[in-house]
């Protein structure tokens, strides 16, 4: 509600606030543009009205005046009659053209005398223009037709210097011919003799015609240069030799001896002079070359003349029309002033407005923008940005009164929030970790607890061998007597029978048979007391083997068959003895390729009577819970295998079972010690943890397999294990 | 004020500059120009004039009368073939002007008929630049006939295929190793002088014993003869025109080269030459590349004397007009393939197909897309007493075959 009340300079103000300054700083430049427009559109059209018509008239007669002076340059270069005719046509436009606007300028009666008398002088000018263009065609013309004439002259003395080189060049080949063989004619009948053909003057003949033969193509030569030449200078030299060589010429010519080829020759060379100089009886003719081209200098000359006059003409011309065009000028000149003046004067407003409005826009932009605005959503965005890399402490500090202040205010909330859910989540974290501490200690008790049982387990083990072994020991002399006893009765027993049937005949029928029945039954007693003393003491002999679990190292080479089935018939008789009801078959299958094993003899019988014993519980179990089914015959399968290859061959032994088998979810828990499946009476958890330890000291392996029915075991020992064990031990 | 004066002169600048030149171009070429519905205009320039005459006015004879055959005959499609002959005189600058003249002021439809090589020359590029053909030149030149394939239209032998010919009879007949060349000093003789170089060389596995040259339209071969004889030559083969030629022998002759055997190209111009050489019983021989005009067996000859009877009744039928003849017959075979709208690019592929045949009576000149040389024969003539008789092979001495 306070909000309410106080004034609030909200973005949307202030934006409108700067806005509304530009717009009125424009309205106002654009108003007094207006204005300026209107005043100046006044005086130009006051101008236009007044003064324009005069200028068009002055602007057009320049405008042809110098068209008419750049056409007569051109009739100058032109260099053919076509050129000429189209020039004048050219010529012929403009000048209509500038005879227009003079017309006009009459009609617009300048009114001052003073323009009158500018009229009479334009119109003597265009006179004097054209009469002067005039004579320009004609001398171009006369150009033309003597440049014609010289071309085809040069052609003409080239074609006549050429002929004339044919008759020298025959005659020349004549001579060296003559010069060489004597021959003259095809009808002379003998060639002249060498003295004759070979003296001066036949020499100097040739050299002669030699000479008019270079002179006559030099002569020729000379005209065609003349007819090149841009520089009239040059006439005068290029005329002298020609002179000289057309002299030469005509000496050696008189020498020619024979007649016809000498008028022929003549001929050709009067035609080469002729075209050089003219007619040879007049002086100057001016048919002759160098004449012509004098000609043709002369007029270029006058041409001169005329265009020079010409470009005289325009120049006044010119300068009267500017002076015209001034004089218009002068007289719209005041309002020329004003609105040169109103062009100042506005030009000095909307330069001191524009500066102004510049300034205005630099401080809105400085305060208002850069300052308010601006700098406060950095400063906000930097806060923001401090926050985001988790940074919640620092407070924000709170300006003004508009959108950014919520937008501060708002993310000052946010921060204080952020910064409490920061602080609890810390104390989270710490008790969940206390937490995952603790079931981690109670996990290592538990531990501990269980390796403390094994320990008590194993103490008690060892003190109950110990007492076995002593049990075992004091047992073992008994029996002795009894076996050996037994045998020596036995043998007591035949001694009586040998004597009875050698006085056997003094007894009576009746009582030797008596006592030989008697006798026999005692034999047989005596064997069984015997057979049974001997399994009392392979018994104990298997007891004390395997209560002598300590000797740990003690390897011995051992036949392999025999200590599984001593292993296998220990744990048999044991079992045997717990429970009478108890029957297994056991089935062995032997590889005989396994003969001596070395090993650990205590420690694989332990593994082997482990294993045995587990088998006979599994069938037991099976055979008491299935007791209707008749048909179930526990059966144990014992099997070894030579494995592996030559340089590590092994031994694969194999028990087992067809009992009820183990859960899948308990295989991988079979081999932790203390993990049993019996009642705790009967087992301790410790037989397969005990078995693996064992085995894998042998550098063996231990593996169980499900099967459909039952379980097997199965151990893969090294066949030299022991080796391994006994180096180890003695290091 | 400045502003007003500154408007005056930028207006006046544009409105005076120089007008544009109206562009002097020829006339376009028209693909039909010189037809009419009742007409077809043929060029001609060659020498009517000076030495080489001889060639122009007999070629103009024999295309006239088959002209003239032809147009007795109904005409090509029904319109009547007319020759524009011009007279260049054996010079190649006159060569230009009259090619120039015959294209843009009388528009012929083709050209026809050109003597000799230095003038074909001048003529070609002119021609080139236009969709106009030039046919049945008087000259075995290669440049015609290795460039410009679409432009030249060839009737006879090569020159090299000649000089090759001359060579090799020469060697096979009578044996003869040493040979020298009297050319003319222009492209007809360069041309003709390469063509020996290369069959001597490809034939004796030689170089020429000598050889000399002389200008052209004069008759200074003496010089020439000096050089040649210096060589001892066994045979002269010259490149040359009949008067020129027939000089140089008459000369040789008498400085005592009378066992030398003279040969010459058909351009020499048998008929003129054999005129000039009346009292010459030597062995002059010139190749040709018609068939002899007096061999009255073919059909070719029979129409070709009858036309030319038409045409001039005094005129003597020859290897030059009979030449002109086939050029004539020729241009009217072409014409009447092209079709009734004939144009340039019609007529020229008349020409131009896979490969063309154009019978004219019992003479066959072949054409294809990169073969603009009709005939490949040359035939051979001797000049004896001022008489001119066909011979198959080079003969021993005096008009009588040589026996071993």
């Amino acid at each position: 509600m306070a909000d309410k009340k106080k004034f609030r300079f909200s973005i949307g103000l202030q934006l409108y606030v700067i806005l509304g300054v530009f717009v009125a700083l424009i309205m106002l430049t654009s108003l007094l543009g207006r204005v300026s427009l209107l005043q100046m559109n006044d005086i130009q059209k006051n101008i236009t009205e007044q003064h324009i018509p005069e200028l068009t008239i002055a602007i057009g007669m320049g405008q042809e005046s110098v068209a008419l002076a750049n056409i007569a340059a051109k009739l100058r270069s032109a260099n053919t009659e076509d050129e000429v005719r189209k020039v004048r046509a050219t010529v012929d436009t403009h000048a209509e053209r500038l005879d227009e606007v003079l017309q006009q300028l009459e009609e617009i009666n300048l009114g001052a005398d003073a323009n009158m008398i500018v009229l009479t002088k334009f119109k003597d000018f265009s006179k004097d223009l054209l009469s002067n263009l005039n004579l320009l065609e004609k001398s171009a013309y006369a150009t033309i037709g003597i440049r014609k004439k010289i071309k085809a002259s040069t052609e003409k003395a080239l074609l006549e210097a050429r002929a004339l080189d044919n008759f020298l060049l025959t005659h020349i080949d004549d001579q060296t011919f003559f010069l060489n063989t004597g021959w003259k004619s095809l009808t002379q009948k003998k060639p002249a003799s060498p003295t004759r053909r070979l003296q001066g003057d036949t020499v100097g003949y040739y050299r002669s015609m030699m000479t008019l033969r270079s002179r006559s193509q030099r002569a020729a030569n000379l005209l065609a240069e003349a007819a090149q030449i841009a520089n009239g200078d040059l006439i005068q030299p290029l005329r002298e030799r020609f002179q000289a060589a057309v002299d030469t010429s005509k000496r050696m010519l008189q020498r020619i001896t024979d007649k016809g080829l000498q008028q022929k020759a003549r001929e050709r060379y009067e035609a080469i002079r002729a075209i050089g100089l003219g007619a040879a009886d007049k002086q100057d003719d001016p048919s002759g070359m160098f004449q012509m081209m004098e000609a043709v200098f002369q007029e270029r000359d006058r041409q001169s003349t005329y265009l020079a006059s010409n470009n005289g003409i325009v120049q006044v011309l010119s300068q009267q029309t500017e002076k015209l065009i001034e004089e218009i000028q002068s007289a719209s000149g005041g309002t020329s002033d004003i609105f040169a003046q109103a062009i100042t004067h506005r030009r000095n407003e909307f330069f001191a407005l524009s500066i102004i409005s510049v300034i205005i826009a630099i401080l809105v932009g400085n305060f208002l923008v850069r300052r308010n605005l601006i700098g406060r959503i950095k400063s906000l965005s930097n806060t923001m940005m401090t926050m985001s890399r988790g940074n919640l402490r620092t407070p924000l500090t709170i300006r003004g009164n508009d959108e950014i202040t919520d937008m501060s205010r708002s993310l000052e909330v946010f921060r204080q929030h952020a910064y409490e859910a920061q602080k609890l989540e810390l104390v989270e974290r710490l008790a969940k970790e206390n937490q995952e501490k603790n079931v981690e200690l109670e996990s290592t008790i538990t531990k501990l607890k269980n390796a403390q049982q094994q320990m008590i387990m194993q103490e008690k083990l060892a003190s109950l061998g110990q007492l076995t072994s002593g049990i075992a020991h004091e047992i073992k002399n008994p029996l002795n007597f009894i076996t050996n006893f037994s045998l020596v009765s036995r043998e007591l027993l035949e001694d009586i029978s040998r004597e009875i049937a050698e006085v056997g005949d003094k007894l009576p029928a009746d009582n030797k048979s008596f006592v030989e029945e008697v006798l026999r039954d005692l034999y047989g007693n005596m064997e069984k007391i015997n057979f049974h003393g001997q399994r009392a003491n392979d018994i104990v002999k298997g007891m004390l083997q395997h209560s002598r679990g300590g000797d740990a190292g003690a390897t011995e080479e051992i036949v392999f068959g025999r200590f599984l089935d001593s292993t296998i018939n220990l744990a048999y008789q044991g079992k045997r003895t717990s429970s009478k009801e108890f029957n297994v078959d056991i089935k062995k299958s032997y590889d005989e390729q396994i003969d001596k094993v070395k090993l650990n003899p205590q420690d694989i019988s332990r593994v082997i009577l482990n294993l045995v014993t587990n088998a006979c519980d599994a069938v037991e179990d099976k055979r008491r819970r299935d007791d209707t089914d008749n048909d179930y015959q526990p059966t144990i399968w014992i099997e070894t295998k030579k494995i592996g290859d030559d340089g590590h061959p092994m031994v694969e032994v194999r028990v087992r079972d067809n009992g009820p088998g183990i859960p899948e979810k308990l295989t991988k828990k079979v081999f932790d010690p203390f993990f049993t499946t019996k009642p705790t009476d009967k087992g301790t958890g410790l037989g397969l943890s005990l078995s693996h330890d064992i085995i894998a000291k042998h550098r063996g392996v231990l593996k169980l397999q499900r099967l459909e029915e039952g379980t097997e075991f199965i151990v893969e020992l090294p066949l030299d294990a022991g080796l391994e064990l006994t180096e180890q031990s003695s290091a | 004020m400045s502003i007003c004066r500154v408007v005056i002169l930028l207006v006046a600048t544009t409105l005076l500059s120089p007008a544009r030149a109206e562009t002097d171009k020829p006339a376009a070429i028209e693909s039909r120009q010189g037809i009419t519905d009742s007409e077809i205009l043929i060029g001609q320039t060659a020498a009517l004039t000076g030495v080489a005459k001889g060639l122009g006015i007999n070629m103009r004879l024999g295309i006239l009368a088959a002209l003239k055959e032809v147009n007795a005959a109904g005409g090509v499609h029904g319109r009547k073939l007319r020759l524009v002959s011009k007279d260049d005189g054996y010079e190649p600058e006159q060569t230009i002007t009259n090619i120039h003249e015959l294209i843009d002021k009388e528009k012929v439809f083709t050209l026809v008929g050109g003597v000799g090589t230095p003038t074909s020359k001048a003529a070609l590029p002119i021609v080139a630049k236009t969709s106009l053909l030039y046919i049945g030149p008087f000259t075995g030149a290669s440049f015609l006939r290795t460039s410009h394939l679409d432009t030249v239209i060839n009737v006879r032998a090569s020159y090299a295929q000649e000089t090759k010919e001359m060579v090799t009879r020469l060697r096979k007949d009578l044996n003869i190793r040493r040979i020298a060349v009297l050319y003319q000093n222009d492209s007809y003789g360069f041309d003709g002088l390469r063509g020996v170089q290369a069959a001597v060389q490809e034939v004796e596995g030689t170089k020429l014993v000598s050889s000399g040259t002389y200008r052209r339209n004069t008759l200074a071969v003496k010089t020439a003869l000096l050089d040649i004889k210096r060589g001892k030559p066994q045979a002269v083969i010259s490149i040359g025109s009949y008067l020129p030629v027939a000089t140089f022998i008459k000369w040789a002759n008498k400085i005592g080269m009378r066992a030398t055997v003279f040969m010459a190209v058909s351009f020499t111009g048998v008929t003129p030459m054999a005129a000039q050489l009346r009292n010459n019983r030597g062995r002059v021989f010139v190749t040709q590349v018609v068939p002899p005009p007096d061999n009255l067996k073919s059909p070719l000859v029979i129409n070709y004397r009858k036309a030319l009877k038409a045409v001039d009744a005094r005129a003597q039928p020859g290897f030059i007009s009979l030449e002109g003849y086939v050029v004539g017959r020729l241009v009217a075979a072409a014409l009447q393939k092209a079709g009734a709208d004939v144009d340039h690019s019609s007529f020229l592929k008349a020409f131009k197909a896979v490969r063309t045949t154009f019978a004219i009576d019992d003479l066959r000149l072949t054409y294809a897309k990169d073969d603009n040389q009709g005939s490949d024969s040359v035939f051979l003539t001797r000049i004896y007493r001022g008489k001119i008789t066909p011979v198959q092979r080079l003969v021993a001495r005096g008009g009588k075959k040589r026996k071993k």
